[in-house]
This record gives structure tokens, sequence and C-alpha cells, in this order.
């Protein structure tokens, strides 16, 4: 095949503007959603932590503690609750769980030189359990993968073509591995209510939930409780509110309990009202501001015990 | 191998490079092994059976041109071809559909038989290959073609991995002279190639794949909770996901093919366009409809036999086409219908005036009651069975309520399909299905920039499979 001339041409025209693709979302990602430009500044939100006054205290979660607690709030109560002042970091990436924040911690926060007094893992319901990988790779190559996570995750955790080749895609491209925040970006400006009706196509009458393994494991949790123990951070559990009353897993809670973690109640009155639950799954602003006070004194009860 | 996988391209860039680097004879050799490591991808023990179809009529192929061959022979040899490919599809397709429908018959009648479930693995491409095969014995029985006395050339013709699993089914007087002969890629062929590849990616995975979403959630509603806009939209998006999946896959065997030198025939023109039934079966899945033409239609007696003979030819071929699709009564009451219409436009033409005036709005209304016409038809073919395919359909007069589902659904069927359509249209109008290719190349650029980044950015959340490997 000799091919010169004129389509190789074209090809090279392509390429200029993939190039321009890439070099605008590299620089204008953060504008993307307000979780991009999150994940921008969590290196510094732990850092604001762990240079603040006091009783450190850093929340991981994901929009259920964005939208859950207020850690300004949190801060003011737990500084009167307890006996000095007490600093709240808050990373809280998108539809994350312990899969991406096992990566993250152990380049953020597990850190011999400086690490947090304790850290507060916030997660809803069936959100401690693994999930594969596969799942969550674009996210895990583009923002919470080291390169010395790399050829681990490709040996045990992405061990099929398709996987391997679009986390090696996601590394090298940003065109690439922001593709799942651009639609729905697209999608919201050009369809009326696109983000609050799309769950809709997904959930299929009579199918259950999220069918998920039959024996759940928890590899993600143990492996965070096991980094945070080694770096001598003080982990709490706190199961965030939901529409409706759900349990912990038993195996988190067997982890926990080898661990010696506490798994707090935070709940309101015994339940949240669903209707503080606006899109079913989020709490409003009243509802936020009820968790984080009624969270407060529960976690000041925890966190002298949880740090010694 | 799905042709929309990181998986199949690298693959099909190894093929490729050795492609290039070997002389002709070789390059048939290595096409071959690459064909039955791709079919053997699926499952290892389909191969048996393609090898079967092969060998078979292989030697068929070279008895019906021996000076022994006496007519009677030759007829015995066509039948063996014959009855061993039908037999293949009729044991894994259609076995455990005629088993459980006896049942079913037996038990309507008051007989309670007691037939074992089959549950038969289906070879995919079975449908595909078996067809391809049998025109290379038919038109060799019918003295059109020469046999090849060279039986991997002949293997290669039946495996040739780009249309193996889902077509276009080729006739051997025209892929086969392309196997046994020298090929060279050009410049076109590289051009038009590329073009195949990246439209074809395109329209399965951004309009075929967001199609079978909305879809798959409206058939998977209890049909009689369905809203006549519910089912509107599910029929509406179904008919562009199986156009965007089936067009999109003969596109990027088309184009895989061409950047090896060979030539494989379009199989879509623009089926939406049509303006009544004859011309939506000489746009849609061609390879098919001139199969069934030249090898059940016409040896019926095709329209040569009067005008009952015709119409009973036409729901015999359509019919049997439906068939092909599955082993379902859906597919047969498809074929049912695109017979019975096809027939009802036959004798309509020419006996009515037309009602609407002026050739533009004319053609436009035409064009839009056949896609209406063919959209019901495609309630028959996506339904899990007849009776829910009556039930979508019953709803279409219970009332147009505007649920958030259809508040959703159609503004995502313009986005994705509308844009299309505009460029299709422009397509037609040039009467020149690589138009896009004779255009200035910063207009190309553009249009593969375009196509590219929605390729990465507008996957379905929920990516499906092509529903012509189902076949």
């Amino acid at each position: 095949m000799n091919v010169k001339g004129s389509e190789w041409r074209v090809l090279a025209l392509v390429a200029v503007g993939m190039l321009l693709a890439e070099v605008g979302l590299r620089f204008g990602e953060t504008s993307l959603s307000g979780d991009m430009a999150h994940l921008d500044q969590m290196e510094t939100r732990v850092k604001d932590m762990l240079d603040g006054e006091g009783f450190r205290v850093l929340l991981v979660g994901n929009s259920l503690l964005l939208r859950g607690v207020d850690p300004d709030l949190l801060a003011a109560r737990l500084t009167e609750e307890g006996d000095g002042p007490v600093s709240v970091g808050m990373v809280h990436p998108d539809g994350t769980t312990p899969l991406e924040w096992s990566y993250f911690l152990r380049k953020l926060v597990f850190n011999p030189s400086d690490t947090p007094d304790a850290m507060v893992l916030a997660f809803g319901p069936g959100h401690l359990s693994d999930r594969p990988a596969s799942a969550a790779l674009l996210r895990l190559a583009a923002h919470h993968v080291d390169g010395a996570d790399v050829p681990g995750l490709l040996r045990e955790e992405l061990t099929d073509v398709e996987s391997r080749s679009q986390f090696v895609l996601a590394r090298a491209s940003r065109v690439f591995a922001l593709r799942d925040r651009i639609a729905p970006r697209v999608l919201d400006a050009l369809v009326p209510r696109y983000r609050e009706l799309a769950p809709i196509l997904l959930r299929s009458p009579g199918r259950a939930a999220s069918a998920g393994p039959s024996t759940p494991t928890f590899r993600y949790l143990e492996r965070i409780l096991e980094d945070a123990e080694t770096a001598g951070v003080s982990v709490i559990l706190i199961p965030m509110p939901a529409p409706e009353e759900y349990s912990v897993e038993a195996g988190a809670l067997a982890l926990a309990s080898r661990f010696g973690v506490p798994v707090l109640d935070p709940s309101v009155d015994g339940r949240l009202d669903p209707a503080r639950f606006p899109d079913g799954e989020h709490l409003d602003p009243l509802g936020m501001r009820l968790l984080t006070e009624s969270l407060a004194p529960v976690l000041a009860d925890a966190l002298p015990a949880a740090s010694r | 191998m799905l042709f929309n996988s990181f998986e199949f391209w690298i693959f099909f860039g190894i093929v490729l490079i050795l492609y290039r680097a070997s002389g002709h004879r070789l390059q048939n050799r290595m096409l071959l092994l690459a064909s039955y490591y791709f079919y053997g991808s699926w499952d290892w023990r389909f191969l048996s059976l393609i090898v079967v179809s092969t060998v078979v009529d292989y030697y068929v192929g070279l008895g019906l041109v021996s000076p022994e061959s006496s007519r009677a022979r030759r007829k015995r040899l066509v039948s063996l071809s014959v009855a061993v490919n039908l037999g293949l599809l009729g044991v894994f397709k259609y076995l455990g559909f005629f088993a459980d429908s006896a049942a079913a018959l037996l038990a309507q009648l008051g007989f309670q038989a007691n037939l074992p479930s089959l549950h038969i693995i289906l070879p995919v491409g079975i449908s595909f290959y078996t067809f391809q095969t049998m025109s290379y014995t038919l038109d060799i029985y019918r003295k059109e073609l020469e046999p090849t006395r060279d039986f991997l050339d002949f293997a290669l013709y039946v495996s040739f991995f780009p249309q193996l699993v889902a077509g276009p089914i080729e006739r051997a007087r025209r892929l086969l002279p392309q196997v046994v002969g020298e090929r060279t890629v050009t410049k076109q062929d590289f051009r038009e190639g590329l073009y195949c590849i990246l439209y074809g990616l395109f329209k399965k995975v951004v309009i075929a794949d967001n199609m079978a979403v909305i879809a798959n959630r409206v058939f998977a509603m209890d049909p009689a909770s369905v809203t006549g806009l519910e089912s509107l939209l599910g029929v509406y998006a179904f008919a562009f996901q199986i156009y965007g999946d089936f067009h999109g896959y003969s596109l990027i065997a088309q184009g895989t093919a061409r950047w090896m030198g060979f030539h494989v025939m379009d199989n879509f023109r623009h089926p939406y366009f049509a303006s009544n039934p004859q011309d939506f079966w000489r746009r849609w899945h061609i390879s098919l409809s001139t199969w069934l033409r030249d090898y059940l239609y016409i040896p019926l007696g095709g329209s040569r036999k009067g005008t009952a003979r015709t119409y009973r030819n036409l729901l015999t071929t359509m019919v049997l086409g439906g068939l092909w699709h599955g082993a379902n009564w859906t597919f047969v009451v498809w074929g049912t219908i695109h017979g019975g219409w096809l027939a009802i436009h036959r004798w309509v033409s020419g006996r009515l005036p037309d009602l609407a005036p002026g050739a533009v709005v004319g053609h436009l209304v035409r064009v839009f009651v056949t896609f209406q016409l063919v959209c019901v038809t495609w309630l028959f073919f996506r339904a899990d069975s007849v009776s829910q395919a009556w039930a979508f359909l019953g709803s279409l007069f219970s009332g147009f309520p505007l649920t958030d589902l259809a508040r959703l659904g159609f503004p995502l069927v313009a986005f994705f399909v509308l844009p299309m359509l505009t460029y299709e249209f422009w397509v037609e109008r040039r009467n020149d299905l690589f138009a896009i290719t004779r255009s200035p190349g910063l207009a190309r650029a553009a249009f593969y920039l375009v196509i590219i980044l929605l390729l990465v950015w507008f996957p379905a959340p929920v990516p499906s499979e092509f529903i012509y490997f189902q076949f």
C-alpha cells in the first residue's frame, strides 16, 4: 500500500485538530464541572487541612459527603465540643468509592512526613464493597493513580486487552480520559432537564438495582485501613443517611472490628425525612445542616478515642 | 472480537502489517489463518461448522463441473450443498424453535408432548456464511461460474473475516476473483476505506448504542403501562439502532476489506429515504435482498407466472427472509408484513392517482409514510413476542401523555439522529455514497475530526452488541 498525497494531509489536519482539543482540555478541564475543579484542588485542600491548627480531621467520600456535610460548620461545632481547635478538610470526588480512595489516599495522605490526626470515610449503601477496577479506569488513569501504581494495576486488576488499552489511552490523553464528563455537559445544555431525567434511561423496570457479586469483597477498604494503620492515622467510618434505611455490609463491619475502627451512626432522630432527599440520593441544604449538627457531637466523642 | 473493540483493531493492525509484507499467495494463507483466528475467538467450536460447509461446497463445486456428472448427478450434488448448509442452519438455529412451537401446538390441541427443551448455542455468523457458500454452488450449477481448484482460496472466500459474521453476503463471482487474483491498494481504496471505517464506527458506537439504551428501556416496560408516545419513542429509537448497528458493521467490513485491496459490496443506501417498500428493499440489507431475489424469488417464478403467483412468490420470499433473521414468530410476522406490503404496493402502483401533487411534496409524503410503515414492522422485529408487539401497537391508540421518558427520549433521538440524517441527505442528493471523499481536504478533515470526537465523547452509557450477530 503506497499512499501519498492528499489523505495523509487530511489525517495530519485531523491530528492537529485533536492536538488542539487535547491542549484545550488540559488547560480548561476544571471548567467542565465542579467535580473537575475539586479534583484539581484536592492536594491543596489536604495541605490546608494539614497546615491547620489543633486536631486535624480529613473527611473522605463522594457526592454524598459534598452534599451532606458542611466542613466549616462541622469544624466550628467540633471546636465548640472539644478541648481545642479542630481543622476539617474534605475531599469528595464524584462517584468514587474505596477503589479510587485507596489510590489517592496513598498519593495525598499516607505520607510519612505529615498525616491527619483522624480520617473519616463517609459512604452510602453498598459503597464499601469492591467493584472492578475496569469500572473506574478512566478516573483512576486521569486523576488518582500514580506512575508507580500503573504496573501493579495492569498486572493484577486490568487484565484484559480492552481495559488495558483504555487505561493506557486515558493516561496519555485528556480527550479520552474525560470522555464520560463531556457528553453529560453537552446534553445538559441541549436537552431540557437532562441530568434530572437521565437516570430513567438506565433504570430498567423489574430489574434489581446494581447486580453485584453474590459474596462481596472489601479489598480496597482493607487496603485503606492497612495503609492508615501503618501511617498512624485513626479512621472512623460514617454511613451517610439515605431515603430508606440500610445496613452497613457485614464484611465491612468485620474489617472495621478487626482494625478497631468505630462505625458511627450520624442520623437525626433516627432517620432524616425523605423529603430532605429531593433527587432520591443527596440531601438538600437543610438536610445538610441537620446532618452536620447531628454529626458533630457524635464525631467529637469518637475523635479523642480514635486518636489514642 | 467486536469491530468497536481495541482488541479487534490491534488484531487488524497486525494482520495489515503482515499482509503488506507478504506476496499474494502468502497473503491469502495468512488471511485465512487470521480469519479462522477471528472466528475462533468467538468460540473455537464454531470453526468445525464453517470447515464442514467449506469442505462440502468445495467438493460439490468441483463435482458439478466434472465431465462424469450427469444432469441427475449435478442435481444431487447441488441438493447436497443446500441440504448441508440449510441443515446446519436448521439444527443450530431453528431446531429449538420448531420443537418449542410443535410442543405448544400439540398442547393447544390437547396433547401433552414431552419434547426435550433444546438449548443450542447459535454459532455467530452462520446465517451469513451458509448463504455465501450456497451462492457459490448454485452459481456453478447454473453454469454462471467456474469453480476454484484451490481449496485454501475457496476457504478464504467463505471465511474472509471482515464480512464473515454479519455480511455483506458476497457472491462468489464478485469476491472469489479478488481472492484468486493479485490485489493492489490504491489511493482511492485507502481514502474510501478510511471513510468507511470512521463513519461505520460512528454509526455503531454513537448512533446505534445510544439508541439501544432508549429502545431497551422502552421494550423492557410492561406493555400494559406503555403510553403511545413511549411506544413511538421505542420504535423510532430501535429503527435507528438497527440501522446504525447493521450499516455501521457493513461499513467497517467494507473499509477494512478496502485496506487490503478487496471491494466488498455496498449493503445499504439510505433506506429511510425510500419512497415505497420496493425502494426500501433496494436500499436495506442489499446483499440479502438480492440473494433472496436471485436464489428464491426468481426460481419460484418471480413475476413471470401471473399476478397471483407473483404475490405468492413475494410473500414466500419475504416470510423466509423474515425467518432467516431469527427463530421466532416475530420475525415470521415481520417478513409476512413486508411481503404483504410489497404485494399491495405492486397492486396499487399505477392503479391509483398520486394523491400528493407536486414532485417534492409528493416524494416527501411518500418517504414519510414509508418510514412510518417500516417502523411498524420494526415493532415486530424488536419485540420479544408477537403478543408484546400487538400490545405496543395497541398503545399507539391509547393516548399520548407526555411522560418523563418521552420528554427525555425524543430530544435525545433528535440530538443523535438529525445530524446523521442531514449528512446522509446531502450524500443522497449527490447520488454518491463516497461523496465526502471527493470533497476538499479541509472539509474531509473537519468531518473526520467531528466523527472522532463524537466517537470518543459520546459512547453510550451501556454499550450493546451488534444486533445482526444474533443471526
